[in-house]
């Protein structure tokens, strides 16, 4: 076989589950029109879709792709996170599966299932095109989600300004991705890394500084950090609970893995200009994030923008994980990556964020949304598990051991502090004390919370009944925040393998065909 | 003397760009789009890329102006005095920008250097010579002069998959309009129709049977 075609093929394979899930959903947007069937019908469609979607995922664990050649990898990073992005779905689904009326519910579902195919290409994706792709697979779908379950002023204001923000942003990384595309004339990501690592000198470097700044501003919009933050509280406030769920948790996952693949991947390393620079931006959109996220969230009240700024300081501690991943090299053995802390992060985060978000949701009745923080008073007495289990979540957020949440800022620090780098050790040092004293400001407001349901009456008491599949994903999230709190070897041996392989180039034995097609044309 | 030309549809250009962003007329100035639109793709075959040249054309010209025109007129007052008027700090806010990226720009094209193997962008002129290629790889003269079989190969065979996802995209960004453009009764907040029950004009009460028997309001138990 023409060996352009196998390698094509063998990608077609790795991007199975995609193709079911992107097929079924378009499907399900379509049937809409023409079946009449009842919410909690489409959602379970959604849910079989998710269960297929994972099973061929499965089946194609084992397959390799030829690195230098293929638009997707299937390597640790790309298999468990699309696993991930899987079970996260699920939990979405239960989220929302009673919160949209019946005409809408299966845009609603359709629309979800091609955002999560979007979100599993990012974390397969090999190549600036398909990243940039993929990244939009999950931005549009956003924008109809943010307007279809609910019309109203606010709704409509929201949807707005995510849209206008996120196209400027998208515009931002086309612009970045454009250059790193002129550093080296290879739009393949592996190849891409191995040449900015291998060759001895590479031409035009002022390129990548460039590619680094407007890479990370278009990505910045998209995990909620400073400076292109501020839309966060305003769009999270504005849309329904379930949409601040999906908001706070899908755009900082791909944000997060896109940085990973394209910036700290390939211009990352030891002593390369490029990847000092982004150190330095991480740096300071960290340490601006983290600190900005927690003070302003001591001052609110109403619970999403609560949740919102609660989110922007996640995004800062999860840049302290790429300020420190932008000068990990292959080969090094530090105690942890900085990908490895990012990886472990997000998981811990997704948890504890759409867990929290799910009671939420589940507590809101048809004549009274849960808006701010007195709306839990005495949730300890009307609802004693929920409280447990809320609980779970806001000391996991907070950074308490032994919950999953205190793992991923455990490896996050750790590894900005073994990452070996003299220079900037100083640098590293310092922004682990921000970091610690951001943690501490925020235990805070998420103790106050948990103040409110436990010590706190409440003048009319919840009398909301949790629908069971809301109350499974709330279940499943608290346990698995636990699981991995108490026991985090088998997670943290994922993420360390998974950060190991997204920084390997591997050796060339034959000329790697993407990289030789191009240059050799040069010649 | 190609030379000129190029300075001379460049001037052109410049002042298409100038007029697009000076009209005060939504209509003139993408009209004005258009004809930069145009000049772009003069340029590209200057610098002997006809295939450029052609899908310019048919994508900014064919497609993108015209869906713009039909943007401004279905949902625009086009006499629009307010729209295009913006304040001077705005003005001084854009301008500003604008400079900033002719500068990111401009810096990028002077500042790149060649390499022994592959001279610097200033410094190619016209086409590559002949080249010996190589077994079963283009030489850059192929490439070049078959440029519409070159992209099409590539786009059928090594990014077949982000090519058939770009068109999908397009597919969810029109069903999605559709779902939101669709009228379902009212367009009642969520909140009145919950309280309903769930029921609405076109989704009569027994059709959603459980929408009834499970409107959170009607179960008062006081724990899950």
């Amino acid at each position: 076989m023409d060996p352009t075609l196998a390698v094509l093929s063998r990608a077609l394979l790795i991007v199975l589950p995609e193709a079911l899930m992107l097929l079924l959903g378009t499907a399900l947007l379509t049937a809409g029109a023409f079946v009449k069937l009842s919410r909690r019908t489409w959602c379970a469609l959604a849910v079989a879709t998710v269960a297929i979607a994972a099973a061929t995922l499965f089946s194609i664990w084992n397959d390799r792709a030829d690195v230098y050649a293929s638009v997707v990898l299937n390597d640790t990073l790309s298999r468990y996170a699309r696993l991930g992005f899987l079970f996260f779905t699920l939990v979405i689904l239960a989220t929302a599966h009673d919160q949209v009326e019946d005409s809408r519910a299966s845009d609603l579902f359709g629309t979800i299932l091609i955002l999560s195919a979007g979100s599993m290409l990012v974390a397969a994706a090999n190549d600036l095109i398909l990243m940039f792709v993929a990244l939009e697979l999950v931005s549009i779908p956003t924008y109809l989600l943010l307007y279809l379950p609910r019309r109203d002023e606010r709704t409509r204001e929201a949807a707005t300004k995510y849209f206008f923000l996120s196209i400027f942003s998208s515009g931002l990384l086309l612009f970045g991705m454009a250059y790193l595309y002129g550093l080296s004339g290879m739009s393949n990501l592996k190849a891409l890394g191995f040449a900015a690592r291998f060759v001895p000198e590479v031409p035009n470097i002022q390129f990548g500084l460039i590619a680094v700044v407007f890479v990370l501003a278009g990505l910045a919009f998209r995990v909620a950090a400073v400076p292109l933050h501020f839309y966060a509280p305003d769009v999270y406030e504005g849309s329904p609970a379930f949409m601040a769920a999906l908001l706070s948790w899908v755009p900082k996952g791909i944000g997060m893995i896109a940085i990973i693949r394209v910036l700290t991947s390939t211009v990352g390393g030891l002593n390369s200009p490029v990847a000092d620079k982004g150190f330095l931006l991480a740096w300071v959109i960290a340490a601006a994030s983290m600190t900005l996220g927690n003070t302003v969230a001591l001052l609110q009240n109403n619970l999403k923008r609560l949740f919102a700024y609660s989110s922007i300081a996640h995004a800062g501690y999860m840049m302290t994980g790429v300020a420190a991943a932008f000068h990990n090299t292959q080969g090094s053995l530090p105690l942890a990556f900085g990908a490895e802390g990012i990886l472990l992060y997000l998981l811990a985060y997704g948890l504890m964020t759409l867990g929290a978000f799910a009671i939420i949701v589940a507590l809101g009745g048809p004549d009274r949304e849960i808006a701010t923080v007195d709306d839990l008073n005495g949730l300890a007495k009307s609802h004693p598990r929920t409280a447990v289990a809320m609980t779970v979540f806001l000391f996991s957020l907070a950074g308490i051991p032994p919950l999953a949440g205190f793992w991923g800022k455990y490896q996050i620090f750790a590894s900005a502090l073994s990452s070996i780098n003299d220079d900037y050790a100083r640098s590293y040092q310092y922004l682990v004390v921000i970091g610690l004293l951001n943690a501490a400001i925020g235990a805070y407001y998420y103790l106050r919370i948990i103040v409110a349901m436990y010590f706190k009456t409440a003048d009319q008491a919840l009398t909301t009944k949790i629908a069971w599949p809301t109350g499974a994903a709330i279940v499943a999230c608290a346990l698995l925040t636990i699981g991995f709190g108490v026991y985090p070897s088998p997670t943290c041996n994922v993420t360390r393998r998974a950060a190991i392989e997204a920084i390997r180039s591997p050796e060339v034995t034959a000329a790697p065909r993407t990289a030789t097609r191009v240059v050799d044309r040069s010649n | 003397m190609i030379q000129s030309i190029f300075l001379l549809f460049s001037a052109i250009g410049l002042m298409a760009a100038l007029g697009t962003v000076l009209s005060r007329n939504l209509v003139r100035a993408a009209l004005w789009l258009v004809a930069f639109f145009f000049i772009i793709a003069v340029q590209f075959v200057l610098l002997e890329a006809e295939f450029l040249a052609a899908i310019q054309v048919l994508v900014y010209i064919g497609a993108v102006a015209i869906l713009l025109l039909f943007g401004i007129m279905l949902t625009r007052n086009i006499q629009g005095d307010e729209t295009t008027s913006a304040s001077l700090n705005t003005k001084l806010i854009f301008g500003a920008l604008g400079l900033a990226l002719f500068a990111v720009l401009a810096t990028a094209i002077v500042s790149h250097k060649g390499t022994p193997e592959r001279p610097a962008w200033s410094k190619i002129q016209g086409r590559p010579d002949d080249e010996a290629g190589r077994d079963g790889v283009l030489t850059r003269k192929d490439t070049i002069n078959n440029m519409a079989k070159t992209v099409g190969d590539e786009m059928m065979t090594r990014f077949v998959i982000p090519f058939e996802i770009a068109g999908l995209l397009l597919t969810v960004a029109l069903v999605g309009a559709v779902a939101l453009a669709r009228q379902v009764g009212a367009d009642e907040p969520i909140d009145r129709v919950r309280k309903a029950g769930f029921t609405r004009d076109d989704a009569p009460a027994n059709g959603s049977p459980e929408g009834v028997a499970e409107a959170p309001g009607a179960v008062a138990s006081p724990s899950h």
